[in-house]
């Protein structure tokens, strides 16, 4: 409870009223907010604090602050707000501002301010793959030629997936260091002991599998199995479903790309888990948070920025053709067919990846568990020092 | 004067039922012989009041006592004639029926000394003979700002010439000067600004034939009553001649407004520092002469110290205001007007960041949507905090602030190019004669608030601080040049009940000199003010009593030959309507007369009353009262003095509750506890009444006293009449007084109870029987 000196930053408040749809300078401090919210604890009074902060610009702050990953946009706060200021959409934007906080290259913040920045990116990547597929395959499929020998998996591997996925754990990696020196480092109070980043390990792990923060969001008392009865933990298990479909197609196509393109290697592991659980979960996923989107029943739902769409809409286009060209080698339709499917298929996937990975959306893939690693990294170091 | 008394004793509502009504006529007639005594299942029914109205017309009874409900109701089938045809109201059903078992003999013996009362009260009043008169109808409005502008506006709209008396050159007040104001009409959501809203509001004024206008004028004198005031008005003409004009006046508006409170009491907030810490209304100024000075709208603000832009700006709200060193009050306006301030730097600098600090952004009721559409603006930063230190760097050029308290969880530390201190209205209600010792507010206000116990320390009950005052309307009166304060130098008058009220019959403040308020509330106060002078005129020239016995008919009159020149008349009228010649005899203005009896009950040799209220008439009324002799515990009396204005409909609504009440008690409804004549006391204990008990309003300074000060004084004088108890050996506990609000009706029976048993255990009023 330090003096803060006041240094506003009135492009930061323009910047986070411009990426979410909050109200925060409608805030008067009332504090409900942080009341009705399951998650906000006395020493992390959320997302009240952020409420001022944003309203008064105060960047250090804000740029520090690993709440907003903490939150998980329940809406209480939204809907029990008596200036209807919106603070649930607030922690949102600010998942916004942090995303383009931690990238140092500034592609996220143009990417938030501007849909069309957005398109051109995506168009950007997408040109690169067409050309590679052009050097690579050409656009005349060899009448006779298996879909292997068109388009090696090997070939794919090392002009594609691989180099793409160096990409993006290198950016990823610099990213959330970024996020360490910003949240951690930087924030004097709290010296963290080595042995904690490791005790602390399981945390992270658990929190990336699980999501379960998201069952937290609902502090009713009833137990578990009523309120999954109830349907309260439909988006959790819904968000989970997708995310670990997602996390098995990623790691299955990355690393075992020759599965997919041949359809008799482990057929019982591929059928379960990637023909019925991933796509599943993928097509359902996405389905799912479209209609979420569209009838905007939900606190969580109520406001879309043209990031969440374009996700979301890529996401299921990819899964789709993806389906589609695991379709047509099950049941093996033509092979020009397939060779231009696969095209289509990488057109879209790669644009997604490079481009919602690292810098949109899909960045809280990483920032999300990271933020609550660090924030319980930060509170067990508090601990102990108070135990000394 | 003929004394035909008619009796009507009404069966109706139930009191045939519980009453054994037959006796009733019977012991009446016995008792007290009036002419006619009936009774009727419903006098208030066709046939019930025709019998009445026959016996009137065919009898000439001019004295009617209907022995029915409470007075308060059916006022509007027994209104008879009031100039020829007295009517006495005796309480049957709320105060007896209601309140007590039916078929009982102490029920029967209540109604029976109710009706007793109100034959003795009817037999000696007289009918009231109004000082009709032809009376002076033009308004002086004094002040032409918003308040002042828009009551002559609507006083000559109503048909009446009205005088305005402006001490500037110009009309239109400090709204005139700004350079722009927030609009007039609701939802305020828009955040639009005006520019000279008033231009049509003076030409309006200027041109209206029956407004006579005196600019660079003030007031030297008043005297007078309503519809007969004397002005004597100073103003200065072409060439600085001062001209002396005498104006006759009906009423007054005091529309005199505020002045800002003093900026250099405010150095602990850094006034003075730098030409940078400004106020708000020097704020203003400087808006107005940046515009004037290139009648552009386009202006940059400045810094005063160097000229260059500002492009930081806080504004400190409540400087000095709520601030029990400085003005405790809130002045209400000072939010609105900062957020308009703040949103005109938004627009002339856009760059700058405008930062409020507050205590509590007070935008009542749709000026809430003012604050919240500037809450939208990025630049604009409110913050609730409270400012500990201001400081100010010279070689920088910079102010910091430092706030604590404030809703980042801590202190912060803020700097800024320029400090707008939002102070205060201070009423423009003249200032204190007695120099710099007399304290705004405070001394004065402790004095003022006391109870009758430290009032004894003062010559009389709460009026040893009478203003000093003087500047504004300069009465002649003997009480003071100005209307008497009731806190921070604003106008007293029970503002609950009467606002633009003040203690000075015909003087009506509006505005901001009445309570601080804007432009827009005054607007609205002036109307109200308009109206209470017209009706103030038109009843006084009918010889009517204005609020808030309205219509009252009767007023005080002085046997003056045997007065004694105590002067206690004089000091303790609440409204200051009796002036005093050299030797101290009372000169009555019955104008400015409320009608409240506090001189009746002040007057030790009992030489004021009114026609049907007087020491003698309520005095018959007690003595009529039947005293049973026998030491029984039903045989106790306690008279109860009621206040009309309250105590009298709370023991109404009680009965309508149908909650039971000691038989013991008679009461006697009474104009003001202030009315009550020490020889009243000393008419029931020799009469062998056990206790006395008074129902009257609260008083101090949330006093609810319909008149001020009546029941303050009823308290102060009651310490006078114990130490006559004590030389007479009764107990000082035989009189109490309680203060009554008049929703405390549920609490009556055991207020009553428990004087009730206070008697009983003190044992029978010793003088009985004597």
């Amino acid at each position: 409870m330090g003096t803060t000196t006041i240094k506003t930053d009135n492009d930061l408040i323009k910047y986070v009223k411009n990426v979410g749809e909050s109200n925060f300078k409608k805030c008067f401090q009332c504090g409900t907010c942080s009341a009705v919210c399951p998650l906000s604890t006395e020493d992390r009074p959320f997302p009240r604090k952020e409420m001022i902060w944003a309203g008064w610009g105060l960047k250090e702050q804000l740029a520090s602050d690993l709440d907003p990953w903490l939150c998980y946009y329940c809406g209480e706060c939204s809907k029990n707000c008596p200036r209807k200021a919106e603070p649930g959409e607030l922690m949102m934007s600010l998942r916004r501002f942090l995303i383009s906080a931690y990238d140092w290259t500034g592609i996220s913040k143009l990417l938030y301010k501007s849909k069309y920045a957005e398109y051109i990116a995506l168009l950007i990547v997408a040109v690169v793959v067409f050309i590679e597929w052009a050097v690579l395959f050409g656009f005349s499929p060899a009448s006779g030629a298996s879909l292997n020998q068109l388009v090696s998996p090997e070939k794919i591997d090392y002009f594609f997936d691989w180099p793409m996925t160096a990409f993006l754990g290198v950016v990823l990696t610099s990213f959330i260091y970024n996020m360490y020196r910003k949240t951690v480092l930087s924030d004097k109070s709290v010296k963290i002991p080595l042995k904690l980043y490791f005790t602390e390990g399981w945390s992270l792990i658990f929190n990336f599998f699980t999501q379960y923060r998201y069952a937290k969001c609902d502090d009713g008392k009833e137990p578990f199995y009523k309120k999954l009865t109830d349907g309260k933990y439909n988006f959790w298990l819904t968000h989970l479903f997708l995310m670990i479909s997602y996390v098995a197609l990623f790691v299955g196509i990355v690393f075992f790309l020759d599965w997919f393109q041949k359809e008799n290697s482990f057929p019982l592991l591929h059928i379960v888990l990637f023909d019925y659980f991933a796509s599943i979960g993928l097509m359902f996923g996405t389905v799912y948070f479209v209609i979420k989107r569209l009838t905007k029943k939900i606190e969580r739902s109520k406001f879309s920025h043209h990031t969440d769409w374009m996700f979301i809409i890529l996401l299921f286009l990819t899964g789709f053709t993806g389906i589609i060209l695991r379709a047509a080698i099950v049941y093996k339709l033509p092979v020009p067919w397939m060779f231009y499917l696969y095209l289509i298929h990488l057109l879209i996937l790669f644009p997604m990846l490079v481009i919602e990975v690292p810098f949109s959306k899909w960045s809280h893939l990483a920032y999300r568990p990271m933020g609550i690693y660090f924030a319980n990294l930060k509170e067990k170091a508090k601990n102990l020092s108070k135990q000394v | 004067m003929d004394n035909n008394v008619g009796v009507y004793i009404c069966s109706g509502c139930d009191i045939g039922k519980s009453l054994n009504v037959e006796r009733l006529v019977n012991t009446a007639k016995d008792s007290f012989k009036p002419m006619v005594c009936l009774s009727h299942e419903a006098f208030c029914g066709e046939e019930g009041i025709n019998l009445i109205k026959k016996d009137i017309a065919e009898k000439s009874v001019n004295k009617v006592v209907i022995a029915a409900c409470s007075m308060r109701a059916k006022q509007d089938v027994f209104n008879f004639d009031p100039l020829n045809v007295h009517t006495e109201r005796v309480n049957l059903r709320e105060h007896v029926i209601w309140v007590s078992p039916p078929n009982d003999n102490n029920t029967q013996l209540l109604a029976e000394d109710n009706i007793g009362m109100g034959i003795a009260r009817a037999k000696k009043a007289e009918f009231p003979e109004p000082l009709v008169q032809e009376l002076n109808k033009t308004i002086l409005v004094i002040g032409g700002g918003v308040t002042g502008l828009n009551s002559a506006l609507n006083a000559e709209k109503a048909g009446y010439s009205v005088v305005l008396v402006e001490k500037k050159s110009n009309l239109g007040g400090f709204p005139y000067s700004k350079y722009k104001k927030w609009e007039a009409n609701p939802p305020f959501d828009k955040n639009i600004l005006i520019k000279n809203g008033m231009d049509e509001l003076i030409s309006g004024v200027e041109n209206s034939k029956n407004i006579k206008i005196y600019k660079n004028s003030k007031i030297k004198s008043i005297s007078g009553a309503p519809g007969r005031f004397n002005v004597e008005i100073e103003s200065e003409g072409e060439s600085n001649k001062i001209d002396n004009i005498n104006e006759n006046i009906g009423a007054i508006i005091v529309a005199t407004g505020w002045k800002p409170y003093d900026a250099k009491k405010l150095d602990y907030l850094g006034y003075g520092l730098t030409p940078d810490i400004l106020t708000n209304v020097e704020l203003e100024e400087l808006y107005s002469d940046l515009y004037q000075d290139g009648k552009n709208e386009n202006f940059t603000i400045k810094r005063k110290s160097n000229g260059e832009n500002v492009k930081s700006v806080a504004f400190l709200q409540c400087a000095g205001s709520r601030d029990e060193n400085h003005l405790p009050y809130c002045s209400t306006v000072c939010c609105m007007s900062s957020l308009k301030e703040a949103a005109l730097f938004r627009k002339n600098n856009p760059d700058a960041n405008v930062y409020i600090i507050y205590k509590d952004i007070r935008t009542p009721g749709e000026y809430e949507n003012f604050y919240r559409k500037m809450q939208d603006d990025e630049g604009l930063f409110l913050m609730k905090g409270i400012i500990s230190d201001v400081s100010f760097d010279k070689g920088s050029n910079i102010i910091s602030l430092k706030v604590k308290d404030t809703l980042f969880g801590g202190d912060i530390d803020l700097d800024v190019d320029m400090l707008v201190l939002a102070a205060g209205m201070v009423p423009n209600s003249g200032d204190f004669e007695a120099g710099p010792e007399v304290k705004l507010g405070s001394d004065n206000d402790s004095a003022a608030n006391a109870n009758g116990a430290s009032c004894a320390a003062t010559t009389t009950a709460g009026l040893s601080v009478l203003p000093n005052k003087s500047g504004i309307l300069n009465l002649t009166y003997r009480q003071g040049k100005e209307m008497p304060d009731l806190a921070y130098g604003f106008p007293d008058s029970n503002f609950i009940c009467f606002p633009y009220e003040s203690r000075r019959t015909g003087i009506y403040p509006a505005g901001s000199v009445r309570a601080p308020m804007d432009a827009v509330f005054s607007v609205d106060d002036a109307k109200g003010a308009a109206l209470k002078a017209i009706q103030c005129m038109e009843q006084t020239s009918r010889g009517r009593a204005v609020h808030p016995r309205s219509n009252d008919m009767t007023y005080p009159f002085f046997d003056l030959p045997r007065c004694t020149q105590c002067k206690r008349c004089t000091e303790e009228c609440p409204f200051g309507a009796i002036d005093e010649d050299e030797k101290g005899t009372p000169k009555p203005n019955p104008e400015r007369c409320r009608r409240c009896g506090v001189c009746m009950g002040a007057c030790p040799v009992r030489i004021i009353s009114f026609k049907n209220y007087s020491p003698d008439i309520i005095g018959s009324m007690i003595k009529s009262l039947y005293i049973p002799e026998d030491p029984t515990d039903e045989n106790y009396r306690i008279l109860v003095f009621a206040c009309e204005n309250d105590a009298y409909p709370a023991l109404d609504i009680l009965g309508l509750n149908k909650i039971n009440l000691s038989s013991n008690i008679r009461v006697v409804p009474v104009r003001c506890l202030g009315s009550i004549n020490n020889v009243w006391y000393a008419d029931a204990l020799s009469k062998g009444i056990d206790g006395i008990l008074l129902l009257g309003c609260k008083f101090g300074d949330d006093y609810q006293c319909h008149f001020v000060k009546g029941s303050e004084l009823a308290s102060y004088r009651m310490g006078n009449l114990k130490e006559t108890l004590t030389r007479l050996v009764l107990e000082e506990e035989r009189v109490r007084q309680i203060q009554l609000e008049f929703s405390d009706y549920m609490k009556l029976p055991e207020i009553v109870d428990d004087f009730v048993n206070k008697i009983k255990s003190l044992g029978p009023n010793p003088y009985k029987g004597f």
